[in-house]
């Protein structure tokens, strides 16, 4: 898993729940918490840190992984705001996802293991958007999109429609208010 | 404290954090500085081949311009605009432009101007499809103004980006004129042909028209695409012509070249005839490729033979009706003459009491029967002479004494006027020569007859001199010379023509027809002399002629001619005399024994009958109306028992149309009627003398269809045999003209014409021969069977000449 999730996630832990709560989860999941943005670490290093997370804070792992994916939007937005230009909708970002980003981080992490991220616009209003990752992890998708809404100043139900797979495959409806 | 210690705990993170952020950067950056040397060295190597490559081109380049420059042919680029791009030094001698020069110009400044816009086109059309090469041949004209022929290839080459075109050229104006020259000829022979009213027709080996010329398609009616393509023979023939056609055109290729004519069906279904010149062409490889049939219509020509062999066919037709009629008449008129002859004879010789006057009334009748027939010989004579038909049979003869005939003929009519007759030669008896005696003696009689006719007193002589003897050939003088009136230098003239007689006559009642000498001068001419007359009134006349005539040691046949004396000679004729009366059988053996036949006898016709299975006789002389068997049932009987082809001859008194028709039924060959002088017994039995020294081979002659039609008449039966050996001979050439030909449809047609005379004088088999060849047989058959048949025709033909 790329580096700059765990630096954005260990910023977020900082932030929300202070370095002491960070400090003991790097401690209780055995973790390294030593990250950079550049590097590489393992997946299942960041399933102990949401588990640990969890425990510490008494907070559901969806509900976590779902503030991580809306911060991890913003620090995205700060981080790299060539991704954003010239796009005023929050339905054009997301098609773009597959194709323009994932594509252009491919170029510089040729390693990377993303997920595929399929989104049909069903009207001017829904879209469905497909989750496909081994990794399991359609709510940090969820909290992405979030993110992406309220970056856009839009509001939108998100309704899971299909999980398969233990979740290595899930749909979700967004449908504008 | 607690928080020291935690900051501590975060600070050691965030340095192990940058310190393996600065690990990753400073593996990165070593990567990439190993990336970049490779690169370089890629580069290097790779600027190495491209100029290593840059040589090959320009070496190869260089070899190719060396080409390019010192091409005999013309080569030069050309931008998509037209202009020259490049040059090559023969371009240059070509157009006599300067390279600097022509590099300022388009390509279309060199074309002639009657090419420029075919030329613009075309390459304006290649460059728009995209065509990669093309070839054309266009007018240029040079700086000085010369026109030349020149044949270009155009590649396109789209190799550089901009498309250029690729010119190679040739001057080809030699070649050209040479084109030109045979195109100008080839079309100087066609419209020659054309303009001759000759339709040209050009057919492939399989007979499948290639070309059907203008003129040819007048001539038949059809447009020339109507013809074309389709096999000729089944467009323009019938079945019949075309199976001719095959034929020909069999032979025609085997190259070998002909004319002939043919009937061709035109489109609107009518038939004109054509006369066909055909002859092979040649491809390439020297094979034979199709043939050109070159056609004149020959319609016209062809009415006009038609009309003329229909013409001819008529004249020949009423000339045949002529010489029937003739024949016809003489037999009519011979017959009811030789009855006065003959009864006069029999009435002078059956009466020894008669009064002086009834002697000289019979004396009359027999004389003035005489004149008549003679007469009559001369007019049948004189017509076959103005027909042309009048022919001569020569065989060897003893000149002598035919000449002797003639002297003891005519002496007692000399003599009558106190006349003397002199026989002066030198000739013998041994020495033959080939003539026809009888006509020679009708001359002789005849100049002789008038000597004596225009002379009182004096002499009359026949001089026979011998003016040249060679070892083949004796070239004879006959003269005959009198001493009597002589004929008036004024006269001289007329005496040949016909129905003309002297006026200068103290006998008037020569008589005649006055057609003696005109038949006489007409024989000699025949003979190949030239009857002249030398006279002095009141002196006397010499009738004169020269012959030359071939001589032969055939003396014996000379000899054996019964003709030849004056007393017949039928030695080793073994006969039968069939007859009941003791002294009419002593008359026949009598004149028999005279003549050296070989006799046997018998009383009836039973007796007969056994005598014939006993011994083998060459004829039969049968009575009619005898006691036990008679004559009638006799001769069926030794014909049932299969004498089919002895001779048997009645005799009887009876001369009733009725009791000959009997005889013949009865299976006779012959009839005479009693009383009978020796002379018409001598005739009745010497045609089985004849025939009975050839009985060695097989006799194809059966002339008894042709005497039951004659009715026995002789005379009348040998015209009808010369007129069918005139005929038939004249067929068999026909026939094998056609052979030669494999014209079987020809000899089918001339089957079918000598069939029915043929009927008439040959033996079955002959008949049968001719009847199959004119059924539908194969060709091969055909050809055989009548080969055959011609073969045999001519010996049918010879042995009818001897009888």
């Amino acid at each position: 898993m790329k580096g700059i999730v765990f630096t954005e996630f260990s910023e977020m832990v900082e932030q929300k729940f202070g370095l002491e709560t960070l400090d003991n989860i790097i401690t209780k999941s055995g973790a390294s918490g030593s990250y950079t943005s550049i590097g590489t670490y393992p997946h299942s290093e960041m399933v102990n840190l949401v588990v640990a997370l969890s425990e510490e804070t008494s907070t559901p792992i969806g509900s976590l992984l779902e503030a991580f994916g809306s911060y991890l939007f913003s620090s995205f937005t700060r981080m790299y705001p060539q991704f954003f230009q010239d796009i005023n909708d929050p339905f054009d970002f997301l098609e773009n996802v597959e194709n323009y980003i994932h594509s252009e981080v491919l170029k510089i992490y040729p390693r990377a293991q993303l997920p595929s991220i399929d989104a049909i616009r069903e009207n001017e209003q829904s879209m469905r958007l497909v989750y496909k990752s081994d990794r399991r992890m359609s709510d940090l998708a969820v909290g992405l999109v979030k993110g992406c809404l309220k970056h856009f100043g839009e509001d939108a139900d998100i309704e899971k429609v299909i999980d398969e797979n233990s979740g290595a495959h899930v749909e979700f409806r967004i449908q504008m208010k | 404290m607690k928080e020291i210690e935690l900051l501590k705990r975060q600070l050691e993170r965030e340095r192990a954090a940058r310190r393996e952020a600065e690990k990753i950067l400073e593996e990165k950056s070593l990567e990439l500085y190993q990336t970049n040397n490779l690169l370089l060295e890629v580069n290097a190597s790779l600027e190495a081949s491209v100029k290593e490559r840059t040589q090959t081109i320009e070496e190869s380049e260089r070899k190719y311009r060396t080409l390019v420059e010192s091409a005999g042919d013309i080569i030069y680029r050309v931008g998509a605009n037209g202009k020259f791009t490049y040059v090559n030094p023969k371009a240059i001698q070509v157009s006599e432009f300067s390279k600097d020069e022509l590099l300022e110009m388009s390509y279309l400044d060199l074309v002639s101007p009657k090419f420029r816009q075919k030329l613009s086109n075309y390459y304006r059309f290649q460059l728009k499809e995209r065509i990669k090469s093309t070839y054309v041949e266009f007018q240029m004209v040079t700086k000085s103004g010369k026109e030349l022929w020149i044949g270009q290839s155009v590649d396109l080459d789209e190799g550089g980006g901009a498309i250029e075109f690729i010119a190679l050229a040739r001057d080809i104006t030699d070649r050209k004129k040479v084109e030109r020259a045979l195109l100008m000829n080839e079309e100087k022979y066609r419209s020659i042909i054309e303009n001759m009213e000759l339709g040209l027709l050009e057919v492939d080996r399989e007979g499948i028209i290639i070309k059907a010329y203008p003129k040819f398609c007048k001539l038949t009616g059809f447009e020339s695409h109507e013809l074309e393509g389709r096999i000729a023979g089944e467009v323009l023939l019938d079945d019949e012509e075309r199976r001719k056609m095959k034929k020909r055109n069999e032979r025609r290729k085997e190259g070998e070249p002909g004319v002939y004519e043919v009937q061709i069906r035109r489109k609107d279904g009518s038939k004109i005839w054509v006369m066909i010149s055909g002859a092979p062409y040649y491809n390439l490889n020297n094979q034979m490729a199709g043939s050109v049939g070159i056609h004149l219509d020959i319609s016209d020509q062809k009415r006009t033979q038609k009309e003329l062999v229909e013409a001819k066919d008529l004249a020949e037709e009423s000339l045949r009706a002529r010489e029937a009629f003739l024949a016809t008449i003489s037999h009519e008129i011979r017959t009811p003459m030789n009855a006065i002859i003959g009864m006069s004879e029999l009435l002078a010789t059956s009466h020894d009491n008669y009064t002086k006057e009834q002697t000289k009334y019979i004396s009359t009748i027999r004389s003035s029967a005489n004149s008549l027939l003679m007469l009559i010989n001369d007019l049948l004579d004189f017509s076959k002479i103005k027909a042309g038909q009048l022919s001569l049979t020569p065989k060897p003869a003893i000149l002598i004494d035919h000449l002797r005939h003639v002297i003891d003929l005519l002496d007692p009519k000399a003599e009558q006027k106190g006349l003397l007759l002199q026989l002066n030669t030198s000739l013998t008896n041994e020495i033959g020569h080939v003539l026809d005696p009888l006509r020679l003696e009708e001359i002789l009689i005849n100049l002789i007859g008038n000597a004596i006719k225009f002379t009182e007193k004096g002499k009359i002589t026949l001089n026979v001199e011998i003016l040249k003897d060679e070892d083949n050939t004796s070239t004879l003088h006959f003269e005959v010379v009198d001493s009597g009136v002589g004929i008036p230098d004024e006269e001289i003239e007329l005496i040949f023509s016909d129905f003309k007689q002297s006026s200068n006559t103290s006998d008037l009642n020569a008589g005649g027809t006055g057609l003696g000498l005109s038949i006489s001068q007409s024989l000699v001419r025949l003979m190949g002399g030239d009857l002249c007359v030398k006279s002095t009134v009141g002196v006397g006349s010499t009738f004169y002629f020269t012959l030359e005539l071939k001589k032969t040691d055939d003396i014996k046949l000379a000899e054996d001619n019964p003709n030849a004396g004056k007393v017949p000679s039928l030695p080793g004729f073994n006969i039968l005399v069939v007859e009941d009366n003791e002294i009419n059988l002593t008359l026949v053996r009598t004149i028999l024994e005279k003549w050296k036949c070989t006799i046997s006898s018998a009383p009836n016709g039973l007796v007969a009958t056994e005598k014939v299975q006993e011994e083998e006789f060459d004829l039969v002389l049968m009575d009619v109306r005898m006691p036990v068997m008679n004559g009638l049932e006799a001769t069926r009987k030794i014909r049932s028992d299969g004498f089919t082809r002895l001779p048997i001859v009645a005799l009887t008194a009876n001369a009733l149309e009725t009791e000959v028709r009997k005889c013949r039924n009865a299976g006779m060959n012959d009839f005479l009627s009693k009383p009978f002088s020796q002379d018409s017994l001598y005739e009745k039995i010497l045609p089985y003398y004849n025939s009975n020294s050839q009985e060695t081979m097989e006799s194809l002659v059966d002339l008894s269809g042709l005497r039951s039609m004659t009715s026995g008449d002789e005379a009348f039966t040998r015209r009808m045999i010369d007129l069918f050996i005139e005929e038939a001979t004249k067929y068999n050439d026909q026939l094998r003209s056609a052979m030669k030909s494999g014209d079987t449809e020809q000899i089918r047609k001339i089957a079918h014409t000598l069939k029915s005379s043929i009927a008439h004088v040959a033996i079955n088999r002959i008949l049968d021969d001719v009847k199959e060849i004119e059924l539908e047989l194969t060709e091969s058959e055909c050809l055989n069977k009548t080969e055959k048949f011609s073969e045999n025709l001519d010996l049918l033909i010879d042995e009818l000449r001897t009888l």
